[in-house]
């Protein structure tokens, strides 16, 4: 009976059951509490942002500077995996794979409703409608630009650098080698993992009701479905089976390909709003977005709204200190990723690269839908803007209205967000798999079944709850003890390099081979004499 | 558990280190004693194949022979030990297996006279996280008198813990040993190192390493010593002291109180095993 269930459940118990019995105790008072539970969540952002946004606009500047500071000190010359360790794909492929990370639910989510939000209701004074456009974009590109990526390189980091050059297992835990040494495999140890858990398996929750929400707003676009938490909640089911099933068919590979052709697909669909949309403007206004964003970089990413009039305010909470919380919370997912795939990589080419290409593919993607949309705007060709504001989910097929080919572009926009839930709910499958199972990469399909259901049910449980303000609760509240986490991390990891460098210096002395051929040869001389004497007795 | 790791290089100072080995596991007691050799070569060159063409026995085989042979000679048994050839994936390989191994002592053999340079055994001293053994073919066989090194980081307090479990109660006599210094900060007022300033560090450094001892140490009754640096780095004090005590053997902290990342091995310990000294090192991690 143990091994029939050990096929397909093989875990480390006491990050599974506590991390387990912590999403079901979520799940059942969210649903027994029933209506107030919104205002309980709406309570809990509220509570947290407010006395928590500084902290967190703080910790992501010190991670981002961190990363900077480490990739380009003596330590960016450390090779993942070891002095010899060869790449494991080629630079050209590596780009693509960061690319394909910055890619996901969130952009095509946002890459709309963001800009446009900003710059209908301006975060900052504007004096005129072209400088509440650069705003706009100056915030979203701030919102999915270095310090996202930042976090990211943190972890993936961090963990490449533990499980390839350390040679321990990959999970979160093993980050506290340095620190706490053997006792990451006591208790300490399986609280970091299960925050971990906790924290992927919201923000990745995060990301699936929002993908759930654009789906069904994408639908009652195309076919007049109803737009209703019921039909979200049945969508939610509906794609996690056949993720599910994929899954459990042993369809690993299919699943690969899904997201290579999501890549493909999302290429395709960004080169056509390029193409079909003021084609110029969108160039144009990358440029300048660029210059913006590095001008006022600073100013930007310390920014805390400190100085808004008692009783205004709070717009701050709702974007920046939500973003920081997400991309915190979800850290492991992506980071797991990046490390996996930045074997043989130096810290400096790691840092350079996480930092820089998907940060310059999501500003172009945000440039090219939202800035868009700000042009529609702004010109008096459609007054978009109000739909939007009103429900950002449909955003993207607002937009589309405006331009050729409207029914298919729609049409391959749901595709490609459905396609996102499945590939998504897949790999983040795997990374809390891996986490629960003590660091194993290739756990039993059972469990990987087991956490698909539990992020389908959780993003279904936060809509019930709460809709939109449940999601970023949860990704807050689930965020600031990660953020801890991060903080032990950055030291853990500083002085894990540290005591690498040190090694590379020691090793590098040189060993004196002849020397020691000669004294095998002097063994290998010792033994034919003796058994010559042998012979002849 | 006391798992004892010895590292064999194949020259005459294996015969010296595993007599000292003996010795030592006669006073101490060990559970588990392996005889490693560790082939620096990743492919033999064309010169060592073209030489010996027929070689009957794969390498590791002839080279298991030897450590054999020598262990005999030395009077161990056979089943007194284990042996190990390490050939596969480099010093990071060796270095991974031992870390994860369950040895928790590894001995080298140091050489003051014997030729070869020792680069070997002080650059994996440098990588391994196990505490380490360094031994000298000119100690002798003895190690009676044992003096753990004590600066009041958590090094120190490892270093004790290392020995309260390696040592039986009444195996060695047992001193702790504390090199105290007066802070440069008070030169500029005091102009001279007074005597009665010198007097005043020597009396807190006694106390503390008695509180040290009585907090920590096994056998409370030990001798406590502190020494004045009087300028002298503290390595030197430590080790002019053992040579005219008659110390067999020196425990310090891998690292001491100014605990750098990026340092594998502290000054102090980096000095004690540095090739012309004769005393025997312990270093604990």
């Amino acid at each position: 009976m143990k091994n029939k269930l050990s096929k397909y459940f093989d875990v480390h118990k006491p990050v599974f059951w506590p991390a387990t019995i912590l999403i079901v105790v979520f799940i059942a008072v969210t649903l027994i509490v029933g209506e107030p539970m919104e205002k309980i969540f709406a309570d809990i952002q509220g509570g947290l942002s407010d006395y928590a946004g500084w902290f967190f606009v703080l910790v992501t500047n010190l991670f981002l500077v961190f990363c900077i500071v480490i990739g380009f000190s003596k330590l960016g010359k450390i090779k993942l995996g070891g002095k010899d360790a060869k790449p494991e794909f080629s630079t050209g492929s590596w780009f693509a794979m960061l690319f394909s990370a910055g890619m996901g639910i969130g952009i095509i989510f946002w890459g709309v409703a963001e800009p446009m939000t900003h710059f209908l209701n301006p975060p900052q004074d504007v004096n005129s409608a072209s400088e509440a456009a650069e705003n706009a974009m100056q915030f979203s590109f701030l919102h999915w630009g270095l310090h996202a990526w930042g976090i990211y390189a943190l972890v993936g980091l961090s963990l490449a650098f533990f499980a390839f050059s350390r040679k321990l297992p990959l999970t979160i835990r093993s980050v506290f080698y340095p620190i706490l040494g053997d006792k990451i495999y006591g208790w300490i140890g399986d609280v970091i993992d299960v925050v971990a858990v906790l924290a992927t398996l919201f923000g990745l929750a995060t990301s699936l009701g929002l993908g759930v929400k654009q789906v069904n707003s994408g639908l009652t676009y195309l076919f007049d479905i109803p737009d209703t938490v019921t039909t979200q909640v049945l969508l939610i089911g509906g794609i996690t089976l056949v993720a599910t099933i994929s899954v459990f068919s042993g369809l690993d590979k299919g699943v690969k390909n899904l997201s290579e052709l999501n890549i493909r697909i999302g290429a395709i669909f960004l080169i056509f709003i390029i193409a079909v949309g003021p084609t110029l403007f969108i160039f144009d206004s990358y440029i300048q977005n660029l210059g913006n964003y590095v001008q006022n970089f600073f100013n930007l990413s310390f920014w805390t709204e400190s100085y808004a009039m008692e009783g205004e305010g709070g717009w701050q909470n709702g974007w920046t200190v939500f973003y920081w919380a997400w991309w915190i919370s979800w850290s492991p997912f992506v980071g797991m990723f990046i490390a996996r795939v930045s074997k043989g990589r130096t810290v400096r080419e790691f840092i350079t690269g996480v930092l820089l290409v998907p940060t310059l593919l999501t500003f172009l993607w945000m440039t090219a839908f939202g800035g868009t949309g700000i042009w529609v705007q702004l010109n008096g060709i459609a007054d978009i803007g109000p739909d939007i504001v009103a429900n950002a989910s449909t955003s993207l097929f607002v937009l589309l209205e405006q331009f050729p080919f409207t029914g298919i572009a729609s049409g391959i926009g749901v595709i490609l967000v459905i396609n996102f839930f499945v590939t998504s709910s897949d790999s983040g499958s795997l990374v809390i798999d891996s986490i629960t199972a003590g660091g194993k990469l290739d756990a039993p399909v059972g469990q990987r079944i087991f956490w698909a259901v539990s992020e389908g049910g959780v993003a279904a449980v936060l809509l019930i709850g709460g809709g939109l303000t449940a999601l970023q609760t949860a990704a807050i509240t689930t965020g600031l003890p990660f953020a801890f986490v991060l903080l032990l991390m950055m030291f853990s990891l500083y002085k894990g390099l540290m005591k690498e460098h040190a090694r590379g210096l020691a090793e590098d002395k040189e060993t004196d081979f002849a020397a020691y051929q000669d004294k095998l040869k002097n063994v290998i001389g010792k033994r034919s004499s003796k058994i010559e004497k042998n012979e002849e007795g | 558990m006391k798992n004892v790791l010895v590292f064999m290089d194949m020259s005459k100072m294996d015969e010296i280190v595993l007599k000292q080995v003996k010795q030592l596991e006669r006073v101490w007691g060990f559970d588990k004693i392996c005889l490693m050799h560790y082939i620096e070569l990743q492919e033999l060159t064309d010169d060592f194949s073209t030489q010996f063409p027929d070689l009957d026995k794969p390498l590791e085989d002839i080279l298991e022979d030897e450590i054999v042979d020598t262990a005999m000679k030395v009077g161990w048994e056979r089943d007194d030990f284990s042996i190990k050839i390490h050939r596969k994936g480099g010093k990071d390989d060796l270095t991974h297996w031992v870390n994860n191994s369950d040895y928790n002592l590894c001995v080298f053999g140091k050489k003051v006279i014997n030729p070869g340079s020792g680069i070997f055994a002080s650059k994996i001293a440098r990588l391994i996280d196990k505490s380490i053994l360094f031994t000298t073919e000119t100690s002798r066989p003895n190690f009676d008198n044992v003096m753990l090194c004590v600066d009041f980081s958590s090094y120190s307090k490892k270093a004790v813990k290392f020995l309260n479990h390696f040592i039986p109660d009444s195996a060695s006599n047992f001193s702790l040993f504390h090199v105290y210094k007066v802070p440069a900060i008070y030169f500029p007022f005091v102009k001279q190192k007074s005597g009665q300033l010198v007097e005043e560090e020597k009396k807190k450094a006694e106390k503390a390493l008695d509180n040290f001892r009585e907090k920590f140490t096994k056998q409370p009754k030990s001798n406590a010593w502190v020494e004045f640096a009087d300028g002298q780095p503290s390595d030197k004090v430590i080790y002019n002291y053992a040579r005219t005590h008659h110390v067999d053997l020196i425990v310090v902290g891998i690292k001491g109180k100014s605990d750098d990342d990026d340092l594998l091995i502290g000054s102090v310990a980096e000095k004690l095993i540095q090739s012309d000294r004769h005393v025997p090192v312990l270093l604990v991690q």
